[in-house]
């Protein structure tokens, strides 16, 4: 059961992730064809600044679990590297907890932002209808998959009592 | 609470969580959490933590980052930086300190197309370091070079920094922007004589050369074939911002395009000695670390924008900038003083929003005491650049780190950047005193 | 102080040249010249504590009570607040729009209602300088748009441009790169927003064009906040606000604008009106967007043909001269 679920997890931050640096590329794309079309042909798309505003919450949000997964996300070890294995192991449960916390509030405070716009439609002021929750919806997203990895990290920290190896 | 005693206590809380372990862009935001919840209670603090980090990684200012790091991430992958290496050091191998300087220079070249100091550390951290490890450089050493050295494509333009500090302080931005081009090289200069002379101090920042047989005239030469990618595409991507086809930041978009182009071309279509799986295997890796790199660099940035208006918001920096200004000082040490507190600020709160509160506290007293705004702008500028590598906050420092080999740790950094700390603090001593450098040119602008 | 408030302002502070920030400064110091100096405020300028559409979000949930911003930001959520932007060759005389503004604001409750929704309140809608163009070469007649490319923003500029020029959307931000590496040889902006960005450095053409009545730099307070106060000093916020706006209209903007001209002459830059006879031919040459326009907000429920409609007989009545009549029902 418990497996499963870290499949799971597994599966969709990789999933997303892959959505992600698909839109990094959709958009290099995308400005490329904007100064071709503007330089040779006078004719920009219409609205290609406000997209690569609604693109980055998805490139930047959604690989916020994998980075974790993969070891990405800095922090200072100059303290942590000094003490026991155990000890380290307790602190590292402590900081995750609380960074699940942190996360589990911000993923229900992003929603509410994203949910609100949402409901009344909420549009961009641009040249072709471009709607705010398109890139809204990332942050929820990202932000309750980056607080699961964080709470599966610290099952598995739990469980490794005495085995601990800092990755 | 008190603005000050909030501000000593968040700061605190904020190294007390970093040193537990925690992950230095959650820490900001917890800590920046705590501190907006005194001024606006819990629920508004979430509210605007919210929409503090949305609005700072939605923004397309930062649509270079992503990019620019896929282009790191395509020239090492499709091992274009390892074949320049390769020519580098038959070209100045025999000579220790070649390789960190040829990577400075390499990092003042990109930077008259890359606006931002952080995007030009991890890029070059990416492509660079490793290089220069391999090569008998220490590793703290060979990521400082890139920390610090990444801070000069903000002094010479194009340079978000210098523009936005243009338009609120009412000083013409085509002044400033030539303005930094001598401290550019300035610091060009004095980041190569650190290179050449930490290790006479520190004998294990670069491990010598093993003493080679001299190399032929025509290997030399024939190893320069390996530049050809950063000539095309440096070619392509110079024409295009200098012949008007597209602004800067379009330039990372049509970097990331060509290196791809490239990289196909080069490492995927021809890699005829691996099988294809390996090769997708390669591209997908390269991808799925542009992703999570990019991502890492974004929550520490959208959680200093927590933090930031934790300080902004509690009044902590006008009160900061009031005091200074009720010192009633000389203009020399006014100049000296604000400089400090763009020192101080810029440890915790992102530069554009630092400008934003201070220039108008600050340029009026400045004016008013006759001091010339070009140079003082320099000055601030390069106070603000010293900032980026400062411990414990310096972004420069986090954005190479998240782009490092696994074993580099964030002490590692602070003594590998000490040199160049150094050096950046002796430029702002230099252009103090000899106020020229950085008027003599903006003087022909008209 | 008796009442504490704390205001964000997109706008640079006040003692930046020709910032809109001074607007809001005005409203602070006329209210407590009203009351007696009940209030005490603390300023948040530049967008330090949130980008512009966020400032909708910061006062209507009262991180901060008042805010100086731009509604139609988000169109969605006030669809009809942005009427002058809909429509091209507006009047440009401050306290003509000031009146109209005001008529307008009697007539359509639904304005009020919008806010109300977001849980806010216009206090002040001070106006700002129309939008003009300045350019590398001088523009004389619509032949001198052909092939030109012209850096913008928002939702219809760039269909109001004339036949053989193209849009280039880019914020304020970007506008002095796209010109110093000429991608872009014409910026369109009101004066204040050329002055702060600096574009007349690079380029020496101030073409006065009014292709829209002024923009705006409204100022909102919290609608709970404003509720909880005693009417006397309901009707103090209120008036203040309205003397906020006449005086951006009567002392500031030509003040402004003067020193502007000065200061851009001295850099080299030459003004010229884009003559009347070519505007009548440009406006008869685009389509009627602004109908388009009101279509849109009709299927909404708003009166969208009546608000142009009165909005141009309005500022007709007070004396300005439309080139063409717009949002025509078909
Ligand atoms: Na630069
Ligand atoms: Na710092």
């Amino acid at each position: 059961m418990y497996k499963a679920l870290r499949r799971l997890v597994h599966g969709v931050e990789v999933g997303i992730t892959v959505w992600s640096w698909s839109v990094t590329l959709g958009l290099t794309l995308l400005i490329v064809a904007d100064i071709f079309l503007r330089y040779f042909f006078s004719r920009p798309l219409p609205a290609t600044w406000e997209i690569g505003e609604l693109c980055m919450p998805h490139v930047v949000f959604l690989p916020f679990a994998f980075a974790l997964t993969r070891g990405s996300h800095v922090r200072v070890a100059m303290l942590t590297r000094r003490i026991s294995a155990e000890n380290q192991r307790r602190l590292r449960i402590a900081t995750n907890l609380l960074s699940a916390a942190l996360g589990g509030v911000l993923t229900l405070y992003s929603w509410r932002y994203f949910s609100f716009s949402f409901s009344i439609r909420e549009d961009m002021l641009a040249a072709v209808r471009l709607m705010w929750w398109w890139g809204k919806i990332a942050m929820p997203v990202g932000m309750a998959i980056f607080t699961l990895r964080y709470l599966l990290d610290t099952v598995d920290l739990w469980r490794a009592e005495g085995a601990f190896k800092d990755s | 609470m008190d603005a000050v005693l909030l501000g000593v206590a968040g700061v605190v809380l904020l190294l007390v969580l970093l040193l537990a372990g925690m992950h230095v862009g959650m820490a900001l935001i917890l800590t920046g959490f705590f501190g907006l919840t005194t001024v606006l209670g819990p629920e508004r603090a979430l509210e605007m933590s919210v929409s503090a980090i949305y609005g700072k990684i939605s923004g397309t200012a930062l649509v270079t980052l992503p990019l620019f790091i896929l282009v790191g991430y395509l020239a090492s992958g499709g091992g274009i930086s390892r074949d320049i290496y390769a020519s580098l050091e038959l070209l100045v191998g025999r000579f220790r300190s070649g390789l960190g300087m040829a990577t400075v220079l390499a990092c003042t070249a990109f930077g008259t197309v890359c606006g931002s100091s952080l995007v030009t550390a991890a890029v070059f951290a990416k492509i660079s370091a490793p290089e220069m490890r391999a090569r008998g450089y220490e590793k703290g050493f060979a990521y400082g070079i890139c920390a610090a050295a990444g801070s000069i494509g903000m002094l010479i333009p194009p340079s978000i920094l210098a523009i936005v500090y243009g338009m609120l302080s009412g000083v013409s931005i085509g002044k400033l922007l030539i303005a930094g081009i001598v401290p550019g090289i300035l610091w060009t200069v004095l980041f190569c004589i650190a290179i050449a002379l930490y290790p006479k101090i520190r004998p294990q920042a670069i491990r010598p050369p093993a003493s080679t047989p001299p190399i032929p005239l025509s290997r030399k030469l024939l190893s320069l074939r390996a530049w050809w990618p950063i000539g095309v595409s440096g070619g392509i991507i110079f024409g295009g911002i200098y012949g008007g086809v597209f602004t800067p930041t379009e330039a990372s978009a049509v970097a990331a395009f060509v290196l791809f182009v490239i990289y196909l071309y080069r490492g995927f279509f021809r890699g005829r000695d691996r099988g294809w799986s390996e090769r997708f295997r390669e591209l997908y890796e390269i991808l799925n670390e542009t992703a999570t790199t990019s991502a890492m660099i974004f929550l520490v940035l959208g959680a200093a924008t927590v933090f930031s208006n934790f300080t902004v918001l509690t009044g902590l920096t006008t009160r900061l900038s009031d005091y200074v200004i009720g010192m009633g000082l000389s203009p020399m040490s006014l100049v000296i003083a604000f400089a400090l507190v763009y020192l101080l600020l810029g440890c915790f709160i992102d530069s554009i929003s630092m400008l934003s509160i201070t220039v108008s506290l600050f340029n009026p007293i400045v004016n008013a005491a006759g001091i010339d705004a070009i140079w003082y702008a320099v000055v601030v500028i390069l106070a603000i650049e010293v900032g980026f590598i400062t411990p414990p906050f310096g972004i420069n420092l986090y954005s190479v780190l998240g782009v490092a080999e696994k074993d580099v740790e964030i002490k590692d950094l602070m003594v590998g950047t000490f040199p160049f700390l150094i050096a950046e603090l002796l430029s702002i001593v230099i252009i103090l005193l000899f106020p020229a450098l950085t008027t003599y040119l903006p003087a022909f602008v008209r | 102080a008796e009442y504490k408030l704390r205001c964000a302002s997109i706008y640079p502070a006040p003692d930046v040249p020709m910032s809109m920030g001074k607007a809001l400064q005005i409203w602070q110091e006329e209210l407590n010249r009203l009351t007696g100096g009940k209030f005490a405020f603390e300023n948040f300028y530049g967008a330090t504590i949130g980008k512009g559409p966020e400032h909708i979000d910061l006062v209507g949930n009262r991180t901060v009570d008042v805010a100086q911003t731009f509604p139609w930001y988000t169109p969605g959520r006030f669809p009809i607040h942005g009427v002058t932007y809909v429509l091209p060759f507006g009047p440009s005389d401050p306290v003509l729009i000031v009146k109209a503004n005001r008529q307008l604001r009697e007539k359509f409750p639904q304005l009020v209602e919008d806010e109300k929704k977001n849980k806010v309140l216009l206090i002040s809608d001070p106006p700002g300088g129309v939008y003009d163009f300045m350019s590398r070469k001088p523009l004389r007649t619509l032949e001198d748009f052909k092939g030109e490319k012209v850096s913008l923003v928002g939702r219809y500029f760039g269909r109001w441009l004339p036949p053989g020029a193209t849009a280039v959307v880019r914020p304020m931000h970007d506008r002095y790169e796209l010109l110093q590496n000429g991608v872009v040889n014409i910026d369109l902006h009101p004066f204040t927003h050329f002055h702060f960005t600096k574009v007349y450095e690079l380029v020496k053409y101030y073409t006065s064009v009014g292709l829209m009545a002024g923009f705006h730099s409204q100022i909102l307070i919290n609608l709970e906040a404003f509720q909880k106060m005693p009417p006397e000093i309901q009707k103090a916020v209120l008036e203040a606000g309205r003397i906020a706006e006449d005086k951006m209209a009567q002392e500031v903007l030509p003040a402004w604008f003067k020193s502007c001209q000065a200061e851009f002459e001295k850099a080299g830059v030459q003004f010229s009106k884009f003559p009347a006879a070519e505007i009548k031919k440009w406006a008869d040459s685009l389509e009627d967007v602004p109908a388009e326009w009101a279509a849109e907000v009709e299927a909404k429920g708003y009166p969208g043909f009546a608000i142009l409609e009165f909005w141009q007989k309005t500022t007709a009545d007070l004396g300005f001269q439309w080139a063409r009549k717009w949002g025509v029902k078909k």
